[in-house]
């Protein structure tokens, strides 16, 4: 009798949660597709909405002639620069959540392990000694600077990851205090690179510390939005092995887990989709540290929640401070990073103070 | 007070540090010109005047005549340091009033080593103001004026034929347009200045300074022209870059391959080839108008 009480009640349990896991995911969803067709109609230039809709069109190939004006500008600037926003936010934001449940540490963000200012840097190097190298062929040099940046990105990663693991054991301390390292040395890198750099190269190398979503035209970006794609659908995969590794990695590894494949994943996914994310659109601060934290607060710590969330979350946020980034000071752009943090930032201490008792 | 005795401290330390420099380079010859010279534009008035060979160090902007580039370069014009400067020995140092940080230079003052610093700005008329400092300082004064004269003669011949255009042409000038969205000059630059004289309009009014410019507004905005320093083409990948860029591509500067590109000092720099600078820009813009002083 007991027993059979006591089923039906978390039978019931399971279903609530259920609903509210839908009903979070299915708000998150409407915002972002609100975002994202936000994006496609409000920009500086008089883009209508039978130019956006030609555009994706177009975009798909499903029309074809002479393109001019309004709908030229949908196709090769609007309709590209929202997809790479909100595969970028997508990235960021499953990153953040990912790393935060790998190291069980809420402060955690892509940022910290040194993977973005490695990017940073990596672009910084290439802006001021590439542009002496003559045998760079023409073709290539548009795209030199996204390589450097995602060379860099990685090598700051490999070096983490070596740093912090032991025969493929992850230390997750020591990898946060490699990190932190590797933070500090990038930084001495990008201050030397300003230090050598004349004015123009300055300024080129501001684009890379405080983000941009401009990066405009698909040649620049398919493979940064394929590497996006991929690496945040395979770390979508491991939500429910995330929930196992919350509970304590001894107690996830007796429960089938093999948790040191998940942790080195859980590393190498979200390093590799930011490096893709940096090497298009420079560094973008707090999606990934906000977007997770958001959904937690929304709907608790379930990961299967957590990473679709903190993905359609981010995707939601950069897109709309770019919209912002890009209309408030028309014609000229705001670097996207100072909007993020501008609005992150204090909303995020609103939050901390208004749930100080929740524990993340 | 901290920071008074500080700087009391930096100047003490210099000058201590310089006065055997001072003390040798007396002893040498009295006479002697030993010019540090720190601003590209700057030393591009030196030579005018016929001094280039009483320079004796640079900066890293200063790079015509190409034969100072065998000098010794002290540094980035806004980054100094008071050390490598004075272990020039100068006699004189003429200095842009952009060098910096303003510490060094208060420390380089406080050396006793004279310093001039012409006024700086972008207009024929504070060129004017340089070359007669500069002329004054190097004891040149009537080399000076002829020179200012030659300056007038030729800016009012180009500002002659250019107001007789019908064609105001739509300019933007991009610092660099490589990652994000490119880099424009609006108010309060040589290159809009340069734009100005030349007699074409900037589509990028509304904001002072080098800020990042909207591609959507660059594509609607239909720019005649691009104008840029050859460097940052080449750093781009070239006219035909330009013309494939998914936004600039889209514009009828770069379709028509009207890109103005040239030596960034020559372009941006208002030194003494100012009406040279003007006339090709012109007559880039306008076609020929048979000026006949370009010299890229």
């Amino acid at each position: 009798m007991v027993d059979l009480a006591r089923s039906i009640s978390v039978a019931d349990l399971a279903s609530q949660a259920d609903q509210s896991r839908r009903l979070t995911l299915g708000l998150l969803s409407i915002f972002a597709g609100l975002a994202v067709i936000g994006s496609l109609i409000i920009g500086p230039a008089n883009v209508g909405l039978i130019d956006v809709w030609n555009g994706i069109l177009r975009t798909f190939g499903l029309r074809s002639g002479p393109v001019s004006g309004a709908e030229a500008i949908a196709t090769s600037i609007r309709i590209p620069r929202t997809f790479l926003g909100l595969f970028c936010g997508m990235a960021l934001g499953i990153s953040g959540a990912a790393l935060q449940g790998l190291f069980r540490n809420p402060l955690v963000d892509p940022q910290l392990i040194g993977v973005s200012s490695g990017g940073a840097f990596g672009a910084a190097f290439w802006i001021v000694f590439g542009s002496s190298l003559t045998f760079i062929p023409l073709a290539l040099s548009g795209f030199m600077t996204a390589l450097f940046a995602f060379a860099g990105a990685l090598t700051a990663m490999t070096l983490v990851y070596q740093l912090g693991s032991r025969r493929g054991h992850v230390s997750v301390a020591t990898m946060l205090l490699a990190g932190i390292a590797m933070n500090a040395l990038a930084a001495a890198g990008l201050g030397l690179m300003l230090f050598l750099g004349d004015d123009a190269q300055m300024r080129a190398i501001n684009f890379w510390t405080l983000g941009s979503l401009g990066t405009a035209g698909w040649a620049k970006i398919w493979s940064a939005l394929l590497i996006m794609g991929a690496g945040s659908a395979w770390l979508l995969r491991d939500m429910r092995a995330l929930n196992l590794l919350a509970v304590g990695e001894a107690e996830a590894k007796h429960l089938g887990c093999d948790t040191r494949a998940l942790k080195r994943r859980l590393v190498v996914l979200p390093a590799l989709v930011t490096a893709a994310a940096v090497s298009v659109t420079g560094i973008i601060g707090f999606i990934g540290l906000v977007a997770p934290h958001l959904v937690r607060l929304m709907a608790g710590s379930d990961h299967r929640i957590v990473m679709p969330g903190a993905a359609l979350l981010g995707a939601g946020l950069l897109l709309v401070s770019d919209i912002v980034a890009r209309t408030i000071t028309a014609p000229a752009e705001l670097p996207i990073g100072i909007v993020t943090s501008l609005i992150g930032a204090p909303f995020f201490i609103w939050l901390l103070s208004r749930y100080r008792g929740i524990s993340l | 007070m901290t920071r008074l005795s500080r700087r009391g401290f930096a100047s003490l330390a210099v000058s201590l540090m310089a006065a055997p420099l001072l003390i040798s380079c007396a002893s040498e010859t009295v006479e002697e010109t030993r010019i540090v010279s720190l601003g590209g534009d700057l030393t591009e008035i030196v030579y005018a005047l016929g001094h280039i060979d009483d320079v004796v160090a640079r900066d890293s902007t200063s790079l015509y005549p190409a034969s100072v580039q065998d000098l010794p370069d002290v540094g980035y014009v806004r980054s100094l340091g008071a050390e490598p400067v004075l272990s020039m020995a100068p006699s004189l140092i003429i200095a842009s009033s952009e060098a910096g940080p303003p510490e060094v230079i208060d420390q380089v003052q406080s050396s006793g080593v004279p310093i001039v610093q012409p006024p700086e700005g972008y207009s024929q008329e504070i060129l004017e103001q340089r070359i007669q400092v500069i002329g004054d300082a190097l004891g040149e004064a009537e080399q000076a004026q002829a020179l200012i004269e030659d300056i007038r003669s030729k800016m009012a011949r180009v500002a002659t034929v250019v107001s007789e255009q019908p064609e105001k042409p739509k300019v933007l000038f991009l610092l660099q347009a490589r990652d994000g969205s490119p880099m424009a000059a609006g108010t309060d630059t040589a290159a809009n200045a340069m734009i100005e004289l030349a007699g074409g309009e900037n589509i990028f009014s509304t904001h002072s300074g080098y800020k990042p410019f909207s591609l959507e507004v660059l594509a609607e905005a239909k720019p005649d022209a691009l104008m840029l320093m050859d460097h940052s083409l080449t750093a781009m990948g070239g006219k035909e870059a330009l013309k494939n860029h998914p936004a600039i591509g889209l514009t009828p500067a770069a379709q028509n391959g009207k890109v103005i590109a040239a030596d960034g000092l020559f372009l941006l720099g208002f030194g003494p080839r100012l009406p040279e600078a003007v006339a090709y820009v012109a007559e880039e813009l306008h076609g020929d108008l048979g000026l006949d002083l370009a010299s890229g």
